[in-house]
């Protein structure tokens, strides 16, 4: 099976470079016949590529260890499930899985139809075959998912078990399709400047691209953080640590490009600045795979485990000079249809919105390479921590929610300030009220006034933006109430199911303020019957206890929990100790209710007085920002519904535009 | 040409606000990394700051007050020599925290040469840091020179 493997990623290797020449030349000669055979040669890329994945996990079910790669992460005693998830627990295999589902992609992209498919698709397929290239050459020449065990071992190592958690095992997975997901965005852009059409077609046909990968980018970056949460143990949910700000730059990018994407589909405006962020996004990416997958920031000895990092600069290096290049010749091409009204419209938000979230971008990025920067420019090593990344972004985020609350509610082109006032009036009075209200119930900690009041200001205009539409609703049609409010996500899925993502955007705001300015943190050494008092909470230390299972010894405290002078119930935080030597696991207990999460971690213990010591933190709110996270996934998917009865009322405004468009070009 | 200015003035003052913050953030947050060999090197330059240094864990000197939780040992340079930091840690003592182990420190140094602290990282043994720079895979039993200690209990930095 391995050898079947092995031989699909070598003739990939071949089809690619098939499909490559065969699109250029059909591109060239405009031959139907070349074209055929150049879709073919793309689902014969992904026929190959699910034909090695499929190897490698047989090989990972079954077990057979004379494989390096299912020696290192797999054993007999594991799960069918985490066997196979096994398969993204290294490099190869990662890499394999990337190369697998952007062939899906490219597949699906190259035999798909919309409009002027036919001129834009030959160009689309050629940019992703290229990425495609990329991956296979990888996978052909220095990461081998194929490669023969140099010993005999008839036991793998088995898979981490930090990484055998279903949330874990799931959650490269989601990272991944999100981000490859965004080549084809990238891909139709660049198509777009290649057939020289800077109309907003590209942006429409690939909307829901963007819109699916930024889905599944937000899921495994909130997933990946609520896993860190629980399973970690070093009690927190995000540390700033270079591979979390990977996987935050795209989405910071995305979630730009997102929005400034609806400006030139209405307005035909901010075309060199669309191009240009989609470019970022996918680069960002590949650099975020590149910083995973290479080691360069935070392993001490930089690019040490080896020529992979290489790999992935040279091609970001190539990406990044081409696109430059292409976007630069047709930069004259690229100007804007119109031109910025007014400081007050929808369009100026929308532009404030954008510089935000690139800005709070770049000083990411800079934050994150910060330490390799320093070595090159001045010799020593310098890095930034999280106080760096707090302080610079969090006054960034709350303008960014500001403008959230008022870009919705401005008018395009031009809004006029009575119109402000008296969409906004009632919300901002309220707000400063909150804000004041917080002040006096001794809040001091200015960022978390702000951050609180400015969530609860935007939803405010959430919810009066849904009650006026509503209201005229039910007033033009005479529906009932609840009606009137469903019918809103079937007449206009995109704002409503827009609104809807806004609206978890503040839940996860509240409860990221919530735990991270007023957590309390205590570490505390305590001997069998001592109790210790946390915020409301009473600890009462009961002892330690043993369990041993054939793969584990659990070492746990026990602590009966009181709160307000009520039993709650025994927790018992614990350490997991592996009886095939690999570290041992710490495993937290969560009391979480909707108020505060209590967080207890069992740090260590004194053998002879079974003494234990324990960290005990209490994170207010946090568990609104996973709630918002599941709204997030419900806002997005009611915008990314088809629209099945209004395709039929846009065919005559789409060709209306597309021959305004026509003339113009 | 009067909407010009106006634009170039919002823009600068923008960029200005951001490039402050920015400037004032990243000189507070800065943590200069050094090996024990270069610390000793520049030893009075570095008291006071925030520093993060590697070196060898020397067994010997480990030595952990429970009651306190409070855990001290020394660490070495690269190459042998007599130069020792000592290591102040308010912290439970990790289970790796084995002679001439590698181990990141994070935390100030104080005036009698001592460094207090705030972080402690031991990474693991040198066999499959071997492994990494022949650009191998290390078996995921050690999937980490990261598989570290931080502030006192087990970190898997991702």
């Amino acid at each position: 099976m391995g050898e079947i493997g092995r031989w699909a990623l070598i003739f990939a290797l071949i089809i690619v470079s098939y499909g490559l020449i065969s699109h250029l030349i059909a591109i060239r000669t405009g031959s139907g016949k070349w074209l055929r055979s150049a879709k073919n040669s793309v689902l014969i890329l992904a026929g190959l590529t699910t034909l090695a994945s499929g190897s490698l996990i047989y090989l990972l079910i079954i077990g057979n260890f004379d494989y390096e790669y299912v020696a290192h992460y797999s054993s007999t005693d594991m799960a069918l499930f985490y066997k196979i998830s096994a398969f993204w627990g290294g490099n190869a295999g990662s890499l394999l899985l990337w190369l697998w589902i952007l062939s899906i992609y490219t597949a699906l992209v190259t035999w798909s139809k919309h409009r002027e498919s036919d001129q834009y698709l030959p160009w689309v397929s050629t940019f992703l075959l290229v990425i495609n290239l990329f991956f296979v050459l990888i996978l052909n020449t220095i990461e081998f998912p194929f490669a023969l065990n140099p010993e005999e071992v008839n036991e793998g190592n088995g898979l981490n078990p930090l990484l055998q958690n279903p949330g874990m095992a799931v959650h490269p997975v989601t990272l991944y399709l999100g981000y490859i997901g965004f080549a084809i965005p990238f891909a139709y852009g660049m198509a777009a400047l290649m057939l020289k059409k800077v109309d907003a077609t590209w942006l429409k046909v690939t909307r829901r691209w963007t819109l699916v990968s930024w889905l599944f980018l937000s899921i495994g970056i909130i997933y990946g953080s609520q896993w860190a949460y629980v399973e970690l143990g070093w009690g927190g949910f995000w540390a700033w640590d270079p591979v979390e700000n990977a996987s935050l730059l795209p989405w910071l990018t995305g979630t730009a490009f997102l929005h400034s994407a609806m400006i030139q589909e209405r307005k035909g405006m901010m075309k060199r600045w669309n191009i240009s962020l989609v470019t970022t996004t996918f680069l960002l990416t590949i650099f975020g795979t590149f910083l995973t997958r290479s080691g360069l920031l935070w392993s001490i000895h930089a690019f040490a485990n080896g020529p992979i990092g290489a790999y992935f600069l040279g091609f970001i290096g190539l990406l990044l000079v081409g696109s430059l290049a292409l976007i630069s010749s047709r930069w004259s091409l690229l100007k804007g249809d119109g031109q910025f009204e007014s400081p007050v419209s929808r369009e100026s938000g929308f532009l404030l919105n954008n510089l935000l979230l690139v800005v709070s971008a770049f000083t990411v990025f800079l934050g994150t390479v910060y330490p390799v920067l320093s070595e090159v420019v001045t010799g020593s090593k310098v890095m930034v921590g999280a106080p760096y990344f707090n302080r610079v972004n969090v006054p960034i985020f709350i303008a960014l929610i500001l403008a959230m609350g008022i870009g919705p509610v401005l008018a395009w082109k031009r809004s006029s300030l009575k119109a402000l006032k008296y969409n906004l009036g009632v919300p901002l009075v309220i707000t400063f009220i909150i804000a004041v209200a917080l002040i006096a119930i001794g809040i001091n900690n200015w960022m978390a006034v702000l951050s609180i009041s400015s969530a609860l200001f935007v939803m405010m205009t959430i919810i009066l933006e849904f009650s006026n539409a509503v209201q005229a609703r039910m007033k033009a049609t005479g529906e009932g109430l609840i009606r009137s409010f469903l019918m809103l996500f079937v007449k206009n899925r995109r704002r409503y199911g827009g609104y809807i993502a806004h609206l978890s955007i503040v839940f996860i705001v509240i409860g990221l303020t919530g735990a991270s300015a007023f957590s309390v943190d205590l570490q505390r050494g305590l001997n069998t019957g001592e109790k210790m008092d946390v915020g409301k909470y009473t600890l009462e230390y009961r002892g330690l206890g043993e369990t041993t299972t054939d793969l584990k010894r659990i070492v746990y405290a026990e602590f009966l929990v009181e709160k307000d002078g009520k039993e709650m119930g025994v927790i018992r935080p614990s350490k997991e100790y592996y009886t095939n030597g690999n570290q041992p696991a710490t495993e937290v207990s969560v009391v979480s209710t909707l108020k505060e999460d209590l967080y207890v971690v069992l740090n260590g213990w004194v053998e002879e007085s079974g003494k234990a010591i324990i960290q005990v933190k209490i994170f207010p709110l946090i568990s609104w920002t996973w709630f918002g996270g599941y709204l997030l996934i419900l806002g997005s998917l009611i915008a990314l519904w088809p629209e099945r009865s209004r395709r039929v009322r846009d065919i005559p405004r789409l060709k209306m535009e597309s021959i305004q468009n026509g003339s113009k070009t | 040409m009067k909407r010009r200015w106006k634009l170039i003035l919002v823009a600068s003052l923008f960029f200005g606000v951001i490039g402050m913050l920015i400037y004032t953030s990243i000189g507070n947050a800065a943590t200069f990394y050094m090996t024990v060999d270069e610390l000793k090197a520049k030893q009075e330059q570095a008291i006071g700051k925030p520093i993060k240094v590697s070196g060898k864990i020397v067994g010997e000197s480990v030595q952990f007050d429970a009651d306190k939780i409070l855990l001290t040992f020394e660490l070495r340079g690269e190459n042998g020599g007599t130069y020792r930091v000592p290591i102040k840690y308010e912290g439970v003592k990790p289970d790796t925290l084995n002679d001439g182990w590698e181990a990141i420190v994070e935390g100030e140094l104080t005036e009698d040469g001592t460094l207090v602290a705030s972080e402690l990282l031991v990474k693991c043994p040198s066999k499959y840091e071997a492994m990494e720079k022949e650009g191998q895979e290390p078996p995921p039993s050690h999937p980490e020179s990261e598989k570290t200690q931080k502030g006192g209990y087990e970190e898997w930095e991702k």
